[in-house]
């Protein structure tokens, strides 16, 4: 069952579709790293799914519930922490899981505060916090009530590397051990395909693709590199005997085979030139660049299609 | 809504704004009770005879209600104090972006405005009380005794009349300040609503050029706030905007006007707008 699942969803704001038909699936359990260009409707997306906006069109289903039943299924960190800068962090925390109903709410919001690594600073006034510290604290509100489903909007923007990696740790060990649903939209392509295991991508408002790990993985391995001793013999046997792929002789005189779905065809072409009598000089998988490739889609390029 | 309600005592209480609002309020009325005791002393009186003051009202003297009237409704300093304290906690919720934690994941938002209403009847309530039992126990601690002091009827209805008067003001306020998501927008809603200064500028303005709006005027909340200066003793007897209704009456329907349509705006209209 998918945990969060958008259809048609709209928002019409000032008369154009900030998000338009976006179709969105979200399995249970994933870590979902939702991508796309600023402005591209992601926090409004977000917003929606949360239930801070209303959308003009379409529906959020959570849990296969279109209407449900019980609020507090999901935490949320949209665009930045929501805190009362007058309480400790403590306070932020209390006042929430009061309002939230939350059983045994000071035992919950000292444990919440460890899960963050805030326990030192807990009593301290949060107008007195870091950027990252606030951060955590946005996200330790987002997990008052134990939320089944995490929204978080840029989590990572802001924080230095050594913030940003532990921020990455704490939200892969909530995934892990809590099993919380994740879906985390940020600009840092990097830190997010280390994180992940689902990509969706916006561009314009709509959705682009979604798509798992592995694939991205297979589509960025995506081409073949063989240099022979004769590459213009190579390049006719490799036509002949593969016809649906594409070809391209470097200026090096290497041979770049395009197409190919997953490195396990590498064998193909090994096995096409070998029975040519072909002597291989070099052959490799050549990687593309994971932020080109989201890149590309970003600017409307659908790879899979 | 209980937990809500919670969440909210815990915030107000921890809170530096709600303190020093209300140590303000209560030194005014401690402020008031003195200058009225001055009254009673023999420098006074002196000064009376020597015409460096001129003699104040006698009604001040009269009961604890119109002693309150004329230090915390008349100018409209309670539904000032009142009003501020509410609309500086209420707003913070989405000037602090502090409302996205409590509405994420669904949460009723009708529950949430709807709590806030009752937050504002609750501490408008416990000011209403606070101010009068301070103002009681000055008079007492300073021997100043009433002239016609008020039965516990007559308290407790100007109490729930100034009550019902004061919450209005703050649901007006407050919804204001919930149109905009903006605490400089709420504070100014304070000053000038809640100050009554708009009310004052729309009644001047209509009896100047349309003598006979008098009947209408009548019926703007400053004018039920006038109607309590009175006293308790004052709500049976006939309003002076000479609508044939008791004071009471008169001061209950604008009031109940007043927090129905700007609850209903809340409610209704705030409540579906996007929380941020």
């Amino acid at each position: 069952m998918n945990a969060v699942e958008t259809h048609n969803l709209t928002k019409i704001h000032g008369g154009r579709p900030v998000v338009d038909k976006l179709e969105m699936h979200v399995p249970r359990g994933c870590m979902y790293g939702f991508v796309g260009r600023n402005g591209a409707g992601k926090s409004t997306t977000m917003k929606m799914i949360a239930g801070l906006a209303g959308f003009s069109g379409g529906e959020v289903v959570l849990f296969g519930d279109r209407e449900p039943a019980v609020p507090g299924r999901i935490g949320a960190l949209i665009e930045n922490p929501g805190l009362l800068p007058n309480l400790s962090a403590f306070g932020n925390l209390m006042a929430v899981a009061l309002a939230m109903g939350v059983v045994g709410a000071k035992e919950q919001c000292a444990e919440l505060l460890h899960v963050v690594g805030l326990d030192d600073v807990g009593k301290k006034k949060v107008e007195g916090f870091s950027l990252g510290m606030k951060q955590r604290l946005g996200i330790a509100l987002a997990l008052v009530g134990t939320p089944d489903v995490l929204l978080l909007d840029e989590p990572i923007n802001g924080l230095d590397p050594e913030g940003a990696r532990a921020m990455c740790q704490t939200l892969v060990r909530l995934n892990h051990v809590r099993g919380i649903t994740i879906i985390i939209s940020s600009h840092m392509l990097d830190q997010l395909n280390r994180m992940v295991d689902r990509f969706g991508v916006i561009a314009n408002g709509s959705m682009v693709l979604e798509f798992t790990d592995d694939e991205l993985q297979k589509a960025c391995n995506d081409s073949v590199r063989v240099k022979t001793a004769d590459s213009s013999r190579t390049l006719a046997v490799l036509e002949q005997a593969l016809p649906e792929e594409t070809f391209r002789v470097d200026p090096d005189g290497s041979v770049v085979v395009s197409g190919f779905r997953g490195p396990a065809r590498i064998e193909d072409v090994a096995r096409v030139l070998h029975d040519a009598d072909q002597t291989i000089l070099e052959l490799s998988a050549v990687g593309r660049d994971v932020e080109d490739y989201f890149i590309g889609l970003m600017n409307g390029e659908n790879h899979h299609a | 809504m209980l937990n809500l309600l919670k969440s909210d005592m815990y915030r107000l209480v921890r809170g530096k704004t709600f303190w020093v609002i209300l140590f303000a309020f209560m030194a005014i009325i401690m402020i008031s009770a003195v200058a009225l005791w001055f009254v009673t002393t023999p420098t006074y009186g002196q000064m009376l005879q020597e015409g460096t003051v001129t003699a104040s009202s006698q009604d001040a003297f009269s009961s604890l209600t119109i002693v309150a009237g004329e230090s915390i409704v008349s100018g409209g300093l309670l539904t000032l104090v009142v009003s501020l304290l509410l609309t500086l906690f209420i707003v913070s919720d989405f000037s602090t972006g502090f409302a996205k934690n409590i509405l994420a994941g669904r949460q009723s938002r009708t529950v949430y405005f709807a709590e806030k209403l009752v937050l504002i009847m609750i501490v408008n309530a416990a000011f209403v009380i606070a101010g009068l039992a301070l103002l009681q126990f000055a008079v007492s601690i300073l021997g100043i005794s009433f002239v016609r002091p008020d039965t516990p009827g007559e308290l407790v209805c100007w109490a729930a009349l100034t009550w019902l008067m004061t919450c209005g003001y703050s649901c007006a306020c407050v919804c204001i300040a919930w149109l905009f998501k903006s605490v400089s927008v709420g504070v100014a809603a304070v000053i000038l609503v809640g100050g009554g200064i708009i009310e004052g500028i729309v009644t001047m303005a209509l009896l100047n050029f349309i003598p006979a709006s008098a009947q209408i005027t009548s019926w703007f909340p400053l004018g039920s706030l006038k109607l309590l200066v009175d006293g308790g003793s004052a709500l049976l007897q006939p309003a002076s905007s000479g609508d044939g209704l008791v004071a009471a009456a008169h001061i209950c329907i604008t009031g109940l006007c007043l927090c129905i349509l700007f609850a209903g705006i809340s409610l209704k209209v705030v409540s579906r707008k996007d929380v941020c």
